[in-house]
């Protein structure tokens, strides 16, 4: 079809359907007659205003009431819900960090104890055994000083008797060389 | 079907005519896509809220994105104040014309935002609102809107002039910037159309030569698409912009 004024298309249109009455009525009763552009047409403004308030109307009272609402509780909750949690995180590490740094206290502790305790048994030990060693050596000492004294003694008696051995000695080999008749 | 690109403009009745107090109430094809775009709007948001869960499904995801939208966008330029004033108003703006845009975006369907009545009207509301609130808020002070600070004397009457004729020239730019942009879009994407059966009638060569104007119009289909977020981006925005005007009229 080609390009023609609105109005005259439509009703052409119309009349071509076998509707003349119909076309006749909306061109009277809606006035998109004489080719205006629809937009710019006056006749049509009215029913257009008045479904628009409507609508528009309707869109603002379902947003502003139910839904607006409904989403701004829902991100309060949200947000509450997520700093709560971010909260109950924050203790729970705050309480792991106390426990962690008494378990680390516990534990120095422990160790130094533990070390104390080798020092004391490793002193105990060393003090014992040096006991144990002068003991031993003050014992060999006087055994020492003991068999010393014995040698000694022994060494004296010995010497002591030098002389009677020498003069039986001597005595014995002039029996041997002059009998004892030739000597008296 | 008409190959006329003004004819997807043409008001009709639905309905009988309907006369309510004198005014005419006709339910017409603009009538039932504005109804439709309002339901389908409505009935997601509200759709999308009903679970309401703290872990959000697909749906709530969008409606919420939505929200967080156009209230950031309202909180950043009006501020806070304008949030508790304006935000569901911006909101509806935004989600009337954008579900208006998309559902005209339906090859057959009728566009309210392609009437310039509609946008018109919408802008008016805009214009009346920060009028009202701005000479109840802040009294004669809404006047030194008019009055940038920091001018010299000798050339302050001529800035005064420029302020008040772009005052009132914001409902006009501001209606027609939304109507003709729809406005356009559709018709180009009716003429680009309107060409792949002209040549695809026009025998073999004609149906090679129809790809060229059927790829134009998946392209410009695409652009009509952004043309549609962005225009009522761009509706609230400046909706935005002016309400902030009437909160806090010193430049």
């Amino acid at each position: 079809m080609a390009i023609a004024p609105h109005g005259a298309d439509h009703v052409a249109e119309a009349a071509a359907h076998g509707d003349v009455a119909h076309a006749a009525a909306e061109a009277g009763a809606h006035g998109s007659e004489g080719g205006a552009f629809p937009p710019f047409d006056a006749s049509l403004f009215a029913s257009q205003l008045f479904w628009f308030a409507l609508t528009f109307g309707a869109l603002y009272w379902v947003l502003s009431r139910y839904v607006l609402p409904k989403v701004s509780a829902v991100l309060a909750e949200r947000a509450a819900t997520v700093q709560g949690d971010l909260d109950a995180a924050a203790i729970q590490s705050a309480a792991a960090e106390d426990a962690r740094a008494a378990m680390e206290k516990a534990t120095a502790k422990a160790r130094s104890d533990a070390r104390a305790m080798i020092d004391r048994a490793r002193a105990d030990m060393t003090a014992k055994l040096s006991a144990e060693q002068e003991e031993a050596e003050a014992r060999l000492t006087t055994r020492i000083h003991a068999a010393e004294a014995k040698v000694g003694a022994e060494r004296a008696k010995a010497l002591g008797e030098v002389p009677g051995l020498a003069e039986a000695l001597a005595r014995d080999i002039a029996d041997r060389l002059a009998p004892k008749g030739a000597r008296a | 079907m008409s190959n006329d690109p003004i004819h997807q403009f043409h008001i009709d009745p639905i309905s009988e005519p309907i006369q309510l107090g004198g005014i005419d109430a006709t339910f017409t094809n603009a009538s039932l896509f504005m109804v439709a775009s309002v339901g389908l709007a409505s009935w997601f948001m509200f759709q999308a809220m009903k679970p309401a869960a703290l872990a959000p499904g697909r749906a709530q995801v969008v409606a919420e994105s939505a929200y967080g939208f156009i209230h950031g966008m309202v909180k950043d330029i009006a501020g806070a104040e304008g949030v508790k004033r304006f935000f569901p108003f911006v909101f509806t703006l935004f989600l009337f014309i954008f579900a208006a845009n998309m559902i005209g975006m339906f090859p057959y369907f009728f566009t309210p935002t392609s009437q310039i009545v509609i946008t018109a009207t919408m802008a008016l509301m805009v214009f009346f609102t920060v009028l009202v609130v701005g000479f109840a808020k802040n009294g004669l002070k809404f006047l030194k809107l008019f009055v940038p600070s920091g001018v010299p004397i000798y050339i302050l009457w001529f800035v005064v002039i420029i302020e008040i004729i772009s005052f009132f020239s914001r409902p006009l730019s501001h209606a027609v910037r939304l109507w003709a942009n729809i406005l356009a879009g559709h018709l180009v994407l009716k003429v680009f159309a309107g060409f792949v059966p002209m040549l695809a009638a026009a025998g073999f060569v004609g149906i090679l030569g129809s790809i060229l104007p059927l790829g134009m119009t998946v392209a410009l289909y695409a652009l009509e698409f952004l043309v549609a977020f962005l225009q009522a981006y761009v509706f609230a925005l400046l909706t935005c912009i002016y309400l902030n005007d009437a909160l806090h009229p010193g430049h």
